[in-house]
């Protein structure tokens, strides 16, 4: 748990490059796990299947979660992560090209932290990693860990 | 030798002192019997005497001396005759048996001395003063000079020679002594006097104590009992030892303990009481009041040592001003009208039961009632049995006062509502608690009620059982506080206002109340008497009327006749079998009326009914008025002379058979030749009759179908219901409904059936009748119909599926349009930068160029995608119309759109533009379309200028934005909202094209309209139009 780890859940392998160089451009040094879908994502984080001999307790300390995803969708992780009394403190700030106001305000209701809207323009993406490294990893107060 | 004699004589007269001395200490005291006393007082001195003769003087043999003269003469002197002539005899005595010349020189000493103190003693007394010196100088002088003179008694000159002796020592020391003695014994006898006075007045005092017609008591400071008198054990009954040591506050009643403890520590600080009443309980249980009136000992320091009080009992006072007071009541009495009203109105009204009100009636009621309420000045009411009220009334001020504000309590103007509260506490005691007690146990009730009276109850009853109860009220209102504040808080009323109504309230003499009691009875008699006899005359007259009512509406004919051939009455069915008048009939001969054949019988029967026979069947024929016959059937019963008989008109039975072979074969002929199927069934179902057309219908002939159930030709599913249908026959039932049957042919025949049940001449079900009419082709038709209406609705049901699927489609697809296409955009974009700062370096400069056109396209493509999105939006979303201030959304885009340096090159101009339903959102869209166009396409000229206002037509409001722009071909102007359409060059304008697009969209949804007008090179105007609303 000395290094911070971010989880990104992301299934398309061009955002998940994108993103892990905008985390690099900004010079967030972080752990950077990618779940390409949603089960496996939950696995990981309640340290099923694969991920069994995890410990349950070391949580990332940041996830960055997309809406569209294969297997299990970013509502229903969001959902497991907020019904878990292990993960429910954990910050999920949803990452996602969608800016339908459905699905903000479901994200909002399902105690998402933050929401951010992907831009397209590469600069602007970079520019919108950085501030959200440096609030969520530096600025912002971590939770406590559940006992 | 007369010195030894003088000192013999000192040494007698010490020895005599001595003697009387231990005389005064042993006399004993106390002796009721003075006689004996007395004697045994003389005894003693007696013995004195002796004692000192024994030890006398000797002058000489045969003369001695002695002081027997002081000691006889005082105690003649003090204590009387009896014990000094005893001394004295015992002296005589002693003097004889010493005998000599003295002898009776002695015995006449003895004898004098004695009567000395009797001389002294009998004159003396007259003064009752005590005696005092001079009375002893004197009598010791008289008594011893006598003395010396008796010494004359001694034989042969003797006495001179004695006189010579004797006469200094006997005048110096016995006078002496006489005085010495007296004091000492007047001294003592004062004290002994004054012990008795003591002793005496001690005595009369406690007589006074004990026998005292005033109760004594004696507490100590924790009011245990000290003392008590003979006459405070007389009042109470208790024995003196039941008391001591007892406490006071034991011996009270315990109402007045509370009240007695607060006294008695008052009492104990004050150091008094005066006529503090308190309530004490006899051994007997009895209860007195007591007067009580004391005062406090106190210790040196001050502390409580004892109460001594009296007290007188005062309950017979109480009583008799009690007495006084009623008799006050009784005297100051006026008859008063009784109050029947009340502020809450009559609740007599609510009675619904009305038994004893209906019977009795109210003002027979209200003066039963008021013949014992105005004996009493009190409160009565009458239930009926179901606690409806038949009469109430409070006329005592106090039930009125208590009554009205429970009556408030209840909360609510409807009195059936507070009635069924329960807090109506006036009404709860007086029906609830007590009379329903009454009604339900048929005892008498007499109870306290809530308001601290007393409720008498009594049922009212019936030979039927009990009707109700009637009561009043009686009784003193409480006075003690307890009970009041009670009663205050219940009621909710201050306490001061009952206290004083308590205490205004006079007591009813006991006999009064009684008699009011009695006759309470006597009225619940009077009112079971007259609701019984109201029951019995209204079931007369009710038998009586439907006796008349029979008599004269029965269809059948009654008559009373005579055996002499005469009617006497009738009932009315008369006057419509034979046409007369009851006037005409009544009294008029029944023979005259009788058809000539039958008029021997007739008589016949007369004689039968003579003979006191009864005919029970007899028919003869009576004459019309129009001259047809009728046949009447007889039946009479004689009584004496009178006839009573009940006759019948048969006339039509008789003509009603041939009437009914005519109809039989005309419906006969009606039901064969029918175009319906007419068939009947017995009650079993089984078919016993068809006419020919049901062959028509079904193809079956008639004895295929007759005696074969009507089950086997009806289809099989409809089998039950043709069951049911039948027994609902057999209950009278009649029916229609539709029904399909069997054919020959196997195909189904489609029948309306109208089923009647059929009776036997007994009336008992025996089948039915059913009319069959062949609804087949209608049926078709009806069916054919329905398959058509289901596919109908099937097919819009399909449709609107459709339709609403492919909205879904559509809404996933603009979904996915914003999501799914943007991901590659975003891809395309984002791996073109990375290309570009990773490897810009080594690109030809060329190749960097076609990365920027690249990105660009990239996000141009978003930004396209952007608006279809927006555009796809509006399309989803409803409009919400509110009120829109125009002016407030234009100034705010123009300041986004235009910063301050580029605006200050613009002349703008706004109008005043007014408020306007509209969705908010919606328009600001169209508003930031148009602003931004006017000044994108401004920008390029030199003079700029942009106008922003509105006009209104009958309909319409307009707004329009005008600048002074490139403009546009006017050719073109219908192109201009059309989505993608484009009037300039790309590198010219920058724009999606889709903008216009949406400004149209809106207002159509807005249901307005929007056009344009230009020329090119010198600017355009927008404009659209909202429909007016009503300015609400």
């Amino acid at each position: 748990m000395e290094i911070n780890t971010i989880l990104l859940i992301e299934d398309n392998p061009s955002d998940v490059e994108l993103t892990r160089r905008a985390l690099t451009k900004s010079r967030i040094k972080n752990n950077l796990i990618v779940m390409e879908d949603g089960e496996d994502a939950l696995d990981y984080l309640f340290c099923r299947g694969a991920f069994a001999n995890r410990d349950p307790y070391d949580l990332p300390t940041i996830v960055l979660l997309d809406l569209h995803l294969p297997k299990v969708d970013g509502f229903e992780v969001l959902k497991a992560i907020r019904h878990s009394d292990i993960t429910r403190r954990m910050p999920v700030v949803i990452l996602t090209s969608s800016n339908e106001e459905v699905d903000v305000a479901t994200c909002y209701d399902n105690g998402a932290n933050s929401y951010i809207r992907k831009p397209v323009d590469f600069n602007q993406f970079v520019e919108a990693v950085n501030h959200l490294g440096l609030y969520w990893l530096v600025i912002n107060e971590k939770p406590p860990l559940p006992l | 030798m007369l010195n030894s004699f003088i000192a013999g004589l000192v040494n007698n007269a010490t020895m005599l002192l001595a003697l009387v001395l231990v005389y005064e200490t042993v006399t004993p005291k106390g002796f009721q019997n003075q006689l004996l006393f007395k004697i045994i007082q003389g005894v003693l001195l007696g013995g004195i005497v002796v004692g000192i003769i024994a030890n006398a003087s000797v002058l000489w043999m045969g003369a001695i001396f002695d002081t027997r003269s002081i000691l006889l003469s005082l105690a003649a002197l003090f204590f009387g005759a009896i014990p000094a002539v005893i001394a004295g005899l015992f002296a005589i005595f002693i003097r004889l048996c010493i005998g000599g010349s003295g002898q009776v020189t002695g015995i006449s000493v003895i004898a004098s001395s004695v009567l000395w103190g009797l001389v002294f003693r009998h004159f003396h007394s007259r003064y009752k003063v005590p005696y005092g010196v001079r009375e002893f100088v004197s009598l010791g002088l008289v008594t011893h000079i006598v003395m010396l003179a008796l010494m004359l008694l001694f034989p042969k000159g003797e006495g001179f020679e004695v006189l010579k002796h004797i006469s200094f020592p006997v005048m110096v020391i016995y006078p002496v002594v006489t005085i010495i003695m007296g004091l000492m014994l007047s001294r003592s006898q004062r004290v002994k006097q004054e012990r008795l006075m003591i002793a005496r007045n001690a005595e009369n005092y406690r007589q006074l104590y004990e026998s005292a017609p005033i109760a004594y008591q004696s507490l100590d400071k924790d009011a245990n009992f000290i003392d008590v008198n003979q006459t405070w054990l007389k009042i109470l009954g208790y024995e003196k030892h039941e008391v001591i040591g007892r406490n006071f506050m034991e011996f009270l009643s315990p109402e007045s303990l509370e009240a007695s403890l607060a006294c008695f520590a008052r009492f104990k600080e004050q150091g008094f009481v005066e006529n503090v009443e308190h309530t004490m309980l006899k051994k007997n249980g009895e209860k007195i009041i007591v007067s009580i009136n004391g005062t406090i000992m106190r210790n040196e320091d001050g502390s409580v040592k004892q109460t001594h009080c009296v007290f007188t009992d005062i309950t017979q006072r109480r009583k008799a001003e009690k007495d006084l007071k009623s008799i006050e009541w009784m005297l100051s009495k006026k008859p008063t009208e009784l109050q029947v009203t009340s502020p809450y109105g009559d609740l007599t009204r609510l009675n619904t039961e009305r038994l004893i009100l209906d019977s009795v009636g109210k003002d027979v009621l209200l003066g039963l009632v008021s013949d014992f309420l105005s004996l009493l000045d009190t409160s009565a009411a009458v239930y009926e049995k179901n606690g409806d009220y038949a009469l109430g009334i409070f006329a005592s001020s106090w039930c009125q006062y208590l009554d009205l504000a429970s009556r408030n309590l209840c909360d609510t103007k409807d009195n059936a509502r507070a009635l069924a509260s329960g807090k109506w506490h006036c009404h709860e005691s007086c029906w609830t608690k007590i009379s329903k007690l009454a009604i339900e146990t048929g005892d008498i009730i007499d109870q306290e009620c809530a308001g601290g009276l007393r409720l008498y109850a009594v049922p009212i009853s019936t030979s039927q059982g009990i009707i109700g109860a009637l009561n009043l009220g009686y009784g003193n209102p409480p006075t003690d506080d307890a009970t009041l504040s009670e009663i205050a808080a219940k009621y909710q009323l201050p306490i001061e206002d009952l206290k004083q109504r308590a205490g205004e309230y006079l007591t009813r003499p006991p006999f009064i109340i009684d008699q009011a009691k009695h006759k309470l009875h006597i009225a619940a008699r009077i009112i079971a008497e007259i609701v019984e006899r109201k029951n019995t005359e209204l079931s007369l007259i009710k038998a009586q009327e439907e006796l008349n009512s029979y008599f004269n509406n029965a269809l059948d004919l009654f008559c009373i006749a005579d055996t002499d051939g005469y009617f006497h009455k009738l009932n009315n069915s008369w006057t419509t079998v034979l046409g007369y008048s009851l006037e005409d009939l009544s009294h008029a001969r029944f023979l005259d009326f009788i058809h000539p054949d039958d008029y021997e019988s007739t008589l016949s029967i007369v004689g039968t009914l003579k003979e006191q026979k009864e005919v029970l069947s007899f028919i003869n024929r009576y004459r019309h008025k129009d001259g047809s016959y009728r046949w009447i059937e007889w039946r009479s019963y004689p009584s004496g002379k009178l006839i009573y008989a009940a006759a019948r008109d048969i006339t039509d039975r008789f003509e009603y058979q041939k009437t009914l072979q005519k109809s039989e074969a005309k419906y006969r002929q009606l039901v064969e030749t029918a175009y319906e199927g007419i068939w009947m069934l017995d009650r079993h179902g089984t078919i016993v009759y068809v006419n020919d057309r049901v062959k028509d219908m079904l193809g079956f002939s008639r004895e295929e179908m007759l005696g074969k159930s009507a089950e086997d030709f009806i289809f099989f599913d409809e089998v039950e219901d043709h069951r049911e249908k039948m027994q609902a026959r057999s209950r009278g039932i009649s029916g229609r409904f539709e029904r399909r049957l069997l054919k020959k042919d196997g195909s189904i025949l489609w029948v309306l059936i109208s089923s009647n049940p059929l009776y036997n001449d007994l009336g008992e079900f025996d089948g039915n009748i059913s009319m069959h009419t062949d609804i087949t082709e209608q049926k078709v038709a009806e069916e054919q119909k329905r398959i058509y209406t289901m596919s109908l609705e099937n097919q819009v049901q399909d449709r609107t599926a459709q339709l609403q699927n492919a909205y879904k489609e559509l809404e996933s697809f603009s979904y996915s349009v914003a999501h799914d296409l943007r991901q590659p955009l975003r891809s395309i974009s984002g791996f073109t930068t990375i290309l570009k700062e990773d490897f810009g370096s080594i690109l030809p400069l060329e190749a960097q160029k076609y990365l920027s056109t690249i990105t660009r396209n990239a996000e141009e493509m978003d930004f396209m995608i952007k608006a279809l999105l927006e555009l796809s939006q509006l399309e989803r979303n409803l409009t919400t119309l509110r009120p829109v201030n125009m002016q407030e959304i234009v100034s705010k885009i123009l300041d986004s759109v235009l910063d301050n340096d580029v605006r200050s090159t613009f002349m703008i101009n706004i109008g005043d533009l007014p408020i306007v339903m509209s969705d908010y959102v919606l328009i600001n869209s169209v508003w930031q379309n148009l602003i931004s166009n006017a000044v994108k396409f401004t920008l390029p000229k030199t003079e700029r200028s942009i106008t922003i206002d509105y006009y209104r037509t009958e309909e319409e409001i307009i707004f329009f934005v005008r600048d002074s722009g490139v403009g546009f071909n006017d050719k073109y102007k219908e192109k201009l909202f059309g989505v993608f359409q484009r009037l300039h060059r790309k590198d010219q304008f920058d724009g999606t094209g889709i903008g216009l697009a949406i400004v149209k969209k809106i207002i159509n949804r807005h249901n307005g309209n929007v056009w344009a007008e230009s020329k090119l090179g010198e600017g355009s105007t927008f404009y659209f139009s909202l429909p007016l609303q009503d300015e609400t």
